[in-house]
């Protein structure tokens, strides 16, 4: 054991993973220089998936891996343990290298004892051997598994997925940890209840929550929390937070209703009138008259420098204003195209000045100089700075102005000077390639811990050791498997195997919601998956009428989901036949036993002491006649008869 | 004169009304604040520059009186809204008893400059456009503006202050036995479902992230509605990143089995936008063209159809999805290359009109998808094939005499020109009575297929939907029911 523990060439300085990622080709020692910080401004980020698409990596180096804000990612926090699953919720620049703040998700195996007991009945397995189920019995059901082996193999892949986010009263826990300990990306995804839970096992690196853990501030334990759903509220009258439903107008009402609709919307344009190619040639000579009109009186364009300019001055007459003002004017005029024609240039050249012209080079420079000065607050600008201005014009200006080339300039000086404060959205590194935990020299006909698998690149592995460290070999793959999802390919074994049955007493079939306290051993409902092929199990349903709004209560074996079930329901139950009824059962002839029949009245209990005496005393000599009849020759005891039935694992 | 389109327009066509106020993109919620209701100027640019402007009837909303609002909204709430003001949100926010959300203390929902007027605007629309769907002046109404889901009864959430959505279906409600909500925004569409959660009158349908923890934390797939309304809510929860192909194959069946069950007259489509990719505040992938099929998937239906705006946190995306949304409600090709409008440069670097989805990864695996429609089917088959009193819909009018007619006409004598059911169903229009002081015709327009308006109470009568119907038709003709006579090719064959 000492010798495996000197031949893992462990690094669990975080200080030298950073060295580790230096090493990958970046010149720089400072692991700032490693990582590609990425600083950019919301537009960057957040906007047109073209321009964030673009490869933030150099081809030269496509090992690089971004990671950015709102990712889950794995970290490695101690060489040999799992890694650590995080949320990032910021990145921090700290000196040279970069922090990043997350959130935390917590494995089952990171909570106390207590609580995991709580959770699924036992603690996932760390003190030896015994606690994980023996390969033996998994190498035995290779070839021809049983549905109970492939459950439970289940159940245990699908309590490795399952994360619970850590809260405390301010809200998620919050961590600082290194960048340099990122290991990779995974998917935290919520899970909904009542959908299936074996689809998160089929896609690597996927986890789910529905349940946090909540740790209180000044306490060490804490406790296992749902989180609440939000609920639509509503009322049985309908006063606080329903709409009043209109009644359904008959046919009188309906024809008033619509004659009585005087205050409807303003009509402004009716489609299909006149040919569209006369709109457009209006629509152009309404531009060219606009622009003529601008040119023959530019003084009324207050900017100097627009004046200057006819080319912008014929972009402001085909604006939009003036493209609507001359539809108006052709709806106006019923479409016809004489006489809007003779509209536009009727009473003097027609034209419709835009807000952009009304803006005069002292209200630019204002704006202009309000926009650095505030950066962009529009309420201050309006109240600093232009407050001749109505707020509604200066909005409209604003988002004219973001066009021009200068706006462009100063969101660009802004990026840069937000880049420079240290705002960091996302952090490029190189993928994480060295391993720790790695045996140099593994005995002779070595198999794997986990598979039982020949390999050739050995792993330490001292489980969730915490009383007494024990290394074991594992290979490639398992260790990557243990690394990420915590647990080997094989299911930690429950301490409810050893489960002892014991004489059952007759099922009563409750009247009020079962607890564990009130049933037999054998009914228990922490009752293991591990006896279920030697009893016959049964799901009670209470029939007893449900609380009002109480969740429906069904089963869909076929897709595998199951409708969300008050606690109550969620309890298995089990049936084991007691050696005196299973006798009985196989004695009694079908008029007193029949199968189908006890089958149409499911909550009627069968089974029960009276109904097995009712048996043997309405003929006394049931047993020995079947033997006879079916072993022909053959003579046998009563108490031979019963030890061979109580033998056999089941019926 | 020469037709444009060369050929008769076919009637599969919709009348589409379109609402947009010009005042509407000047509200400013603040600076950092993700709504921006500058997008729905940037949808209007695109839509004119695009040439879609002239082909539906545009209206200018009227503002929603104070009255209509607290037909669902509570009295109280509304003359906060009327009252509150960036610089006394402070003290009137204090006056009421109850926390409507607005102001100061909540970031989401602040008391910006003319909150009131963008609420009466925004809801003038969507009651307008429910009002002319009642009337049947159009088959589809569009407010881009409108869509604001989170609002409740007495509470702003989420952006959102007075939710015209449940108004417009109120006014909906009027007309119609049965009205479904379709959502297909980022975010859940709790106002609604909270306003109809005990009703089997408006079934809600809504496609939305859910974790329980993403705003506004509600929308589980087991919340299906309570009392009458049980059944009547149905939930698709959805994980990050979902793309178009999966969001069609959710969509897709759950819609075409909801409105199979459910038969609905009149159906409500809030079209968030910030379900497609790259929003700043949503994390799905979709593109505009997957978003767009939702739309087209809807129109299919056939039924009075009314798209409402919603959430969309990318400006620039936003309008490039609606335009494109627009163009599907009117059947229009327009081009991938955006044209030159006012705000040309938002669209760089590739001034194209489509967003396509980015390399995020899709988290809802097919099995997922089919699990949550798997139960959602299930939910459905707990409805009455048809619910509420009347077993099958009273057969409206105009269809059952459509009936008629095309019998009537399939079975009449072809030697005839003017069979006699249409003969007996020609009424003559107004217009061709009056004179032309008193609003009748003018004799050249005899030469177009054009209906001259005539309007009462300043809105066209059955004019516009004439012109919606047919090109080579006499203008004068129309059937009681509005409908355009298509049987002649020579418009003067009725002379």
């Amino acid at each position: 054991m000492e010798q495996a523990d000197d031949a893992v060439r462990g690094d669990a300085a975080p200080s030298s993973s950073e060295e580790r990622i230096t090493a990958n080709g970046i010149s720089d020692a400072a692991s700032a220089s490693s990582l590609n910080l990425s600083g950019s401004s919301a537009s960057d980020t957040l906007g047109n998936p073209k321009l964030s698409a673009k490869p933030a990596l150099s081809p030269q180096l496509p090992e690089r891996m971004t990671y950015s804000v709102g990712d889950h990612l794995f970290f490695e926090t101690s060489p040999s343990g799992p890694f650590q699953i995080r949320r990032v919720d910021d990145f921090v620049k700290n000196g040279n290298s970069v922090d990043a703040r997350v959130f935390v998700y917590s494995r089952k195996a990171d909570l106390p004892f207590a609580v995991q007991k709580e959770i699924s009945g036992f603690i996932d397995g760390d003190l030896d051997d015994s606690t994980i189920v023996p390969l033996h019995q998994l190498i035995a059901e290779r070839n021809a598994p049983s549905p109970h082996t492939q459950r439970q193999l289940l159940d245990h892949f699908i309590s490795s997925r399952e994360v619970f986010l850590n809260k405390d009263d301010s809200g998620p826990v919050v961590e600082t940890l290194p960048t340099s300990l990122i290991r990779g990306k995974c998917s935290v995804l919520h899970h909904v209840v009542g959908a299936p839970k074996h689809h998160y096992t089929e896609v690597a690196d996927t986890f789910f929550y529905h349940r946090s853990w909540y740790i209180p501030t000044d306490l060490q334990t804490g406790e296992i929390i749902v989180d609440q759903k939000k609920q639509i509220q509503y009322d049985e009258t309908g006063t606080w937070y329903q709409a009043a439903i209109p009644r359904l107008l008959s046919a009188e009402e309906r024809a008033q209703y619509e004659s009585s609709c005087t205050d409807k919307a303003t009509l402004a344009w009716i489609p299909n009138r006149i040919p569209d190619e006369d709109i457009l040639t209006f629509i152009q000579a309404a531009i060219a008259v606009g622009l003529m009109a601008r040119c023959v009186s530019a003084s009324t364009i207050a900017s100097l420098a627009l004046r200057e300019e006819l080319s912008t001055v014929s972009k402001i007459a085909g604006m939009d204003c003036s493209m609507v003002a001359a539809y108006d004017l052709l709806h106006g005029n019923n479409y016809d195209l004489a006489r809007s024609v003779s509209a536009l240039v009727g009473e003097g050249l027609w034209s419709k000045r835009s807000l952009l012209e009304t803006f005069d080079d002292i209200d630019m420079s204002f704006f202009r100089i309000g926009l650095h000065e505030t950066s962009r607050d529009l309420k201050a600008i309006h109240e600093e700075w232009l407050p001749w201005r109505s707020f509604s014009d200066l909005v409209s200006f604003y988002y004219l102005f973001k066009t021009t080339s200068y706006y462009k300039a100063f969101r660009t000086s802004k990026a840069g000077a937000k880049q420079e404060k240290g705002v960091i959205t996302c952090v490029s590194m190189a993928a994480y390639e060295t391993r720790s935990c790695l045996i140099r020299h593994v005995p002779e006909g070595q198999v794997c811990y986990g598979c039982y698998e020949e390999a050739d690149t050995w792993y330490a592995w001292s489980g969730l050791a915490r009383s007494r460290r024990q290394v074991r070999a594992l290979c490639t793959s398992c260790w990557d498997f243990w690394k990420r999802y915590g647990c080997l390919k094989r299911p930690w074994k429950s301490p409810s195997q050893s489960f002892v049955r014991k004489n059952p007493t007759p099922l009563v079939i409750p009247t009020r919601p079962p607890s564990s306290a009130d049933l037999p051993p054998c009914f228990s409902p922490t009752a293991p998956k591990a006896t279920i092929s030697v009893a016959k199990q049964l799901l009670l349903t209470h029939r007893s009428p449900p609380p009002p709004q109480a969740p429906q209560v069904w089963v869909d074996e076929v897709k595998g989901w199951v409708v969300e079930k008050s606690q109550a329901d969620e309890e298995e139950f089990q049936f084991t036949a007691g050696d005196e009824w299973r006798l009985a059962r196989r004695v009694a002839g079908e008029s007193q036993y029949d199968p189908k029949q006890l089958a149409r009245y499911p909550l009627l209990a069968c089974g029960d002491t009276e109904q097995t005496e009712g048996y043997f005393r309405s003929c006394p000599g049931l047993v020995v006649d079947f033997y006879r009849k079916s072993k022909g020759r053959k003579k046998l005891k009563m108490e031979q008869v019963i030890s061979r039935i109580s033998k056999r694992p089941g019926d | 004169m020469p037709n444009s389109k060369g050929a008769v327009r076919d009637d599969s066509r919709k009348t589409v009304s379109y609402f947009y106020d010009a005042a509407i993109g000047n509200f400013y919620y603040g600076i950092h604040h993700p709504m921006k209701p500058h997008r729905i100027r940037l949808t209007h640019s695109l839509i004119l520059a695009y040439g879609l402007y002239r082909q539906m009837n545009v209206y200018r909303p009227r503002t929603a009186s104070s009255l209509e609002m607290t037909r669902f909204h509570a009295h109280d709430y509304i003359s906060f809204l009327k009252r509150v003001q960036a610089d006394n949100e402070k003290f009137i926010g204090k006056v009421p008893s109850r926390n409507f959300n607005v102001g100061y203390s909540a970031e989401d929902c602040p008391a910006f400059e003319g909150l009131y007027k963008f609420c009466q605007l925004s809801t003038g629309g969507s009651i307008s456009g429910a009002l002319q769907l009642n009337t049947k002046m159009a088959d589809i109404a569009i407010n881009w503006a409108g869509g604001l889901h989170h609002a409740k009864k007495a509470e702003a959430s989420g952006f959102c202050y007075v939710n015209d959505i449940v108004l417009a279906i109120l006014e909906l409600l009027k007309h119609h036995q049965r009205v479904l909500y379709v959502d297909i925004d980022v975010h859940h569409g709790d106002g609604v479902e909270e306003a109809f959660f005990t009703t089997d009158r408006v079934m809600t349908v809504s496609f939305h992230k859910y974790n329980g923890t993403f705003f506004p934390g509600t929308g589980h797939m087991n919340d299906i509605g309570v009392d009458r309304g049980k059944y009547y809510s149905v939930n698709v929860p959805l994980h990050d990143g979902i793309d178009d192909a999966s969001y069609a194959l959710i969509f897709e069946p759950v819609m075409e089995k909801v409105v199979q069950f459910y038969d609905p007259q009149a159906i409500v489509l809030q079209c968030g936008a910030d379900s497609l990719a790259g929003d700043r505040l949503g994390c799905f992938n979709l593109s505009t063209v997957g978003h767009g099929k939702c739309v087209a998937y809807m129109k299919r239906f056939n039924r009075p159809l009314l798209l409402l705006g919603g959430g969309g946190y990318t400006i620039r995306n936003v309008a490039r999805c609606w335009t494109n949304e627009t163009a599907v409600a009117l059947d229009a090709e327009i081009s991938d290359s955006l044209p030159y409008s006012d705000y040309f440069e938002y669209y760089s670097p590739d001034y194209e009109l489509h967003v396509r989805g980015s390399n995020q990864t899709n988290q809802n695996s097919p099995e997922y998808l089919e699990g949550v429609k798997h139960r959602v089917f299930e939910n459905l088959r707990h409805l009455p094939f048809c619910p509420s009193v009347q077993f099958h819909p009273a057969p409206d009018d105009s269809y059952d005499m459509i009936d008629e007619y095309g019998i009537a006409i399939d079975t009449a004598d072809p030697d005839i020109r003017i069979p006699k059911p249409v003969k007996d169903r020609i009424r003559e229009s107004l217009v061709d009575i009056l004179d032309r002081e008193e609003g009748g015709a003018l004799s050249c327009n005899r030469n177009r297929d054009v209906a001259p308006p005539i309007c009462r109470n300043g809105l066209p009568v059955s004019s516009v939907r004439q012109a919606g119907g047919s090109k080579n038709v006499a203008p004068h003709l129309t059937l009681a029911n509005g409908q355009p006579v298509a049987a002649s090719k020579d418009p003067y064959a009725f002379d």
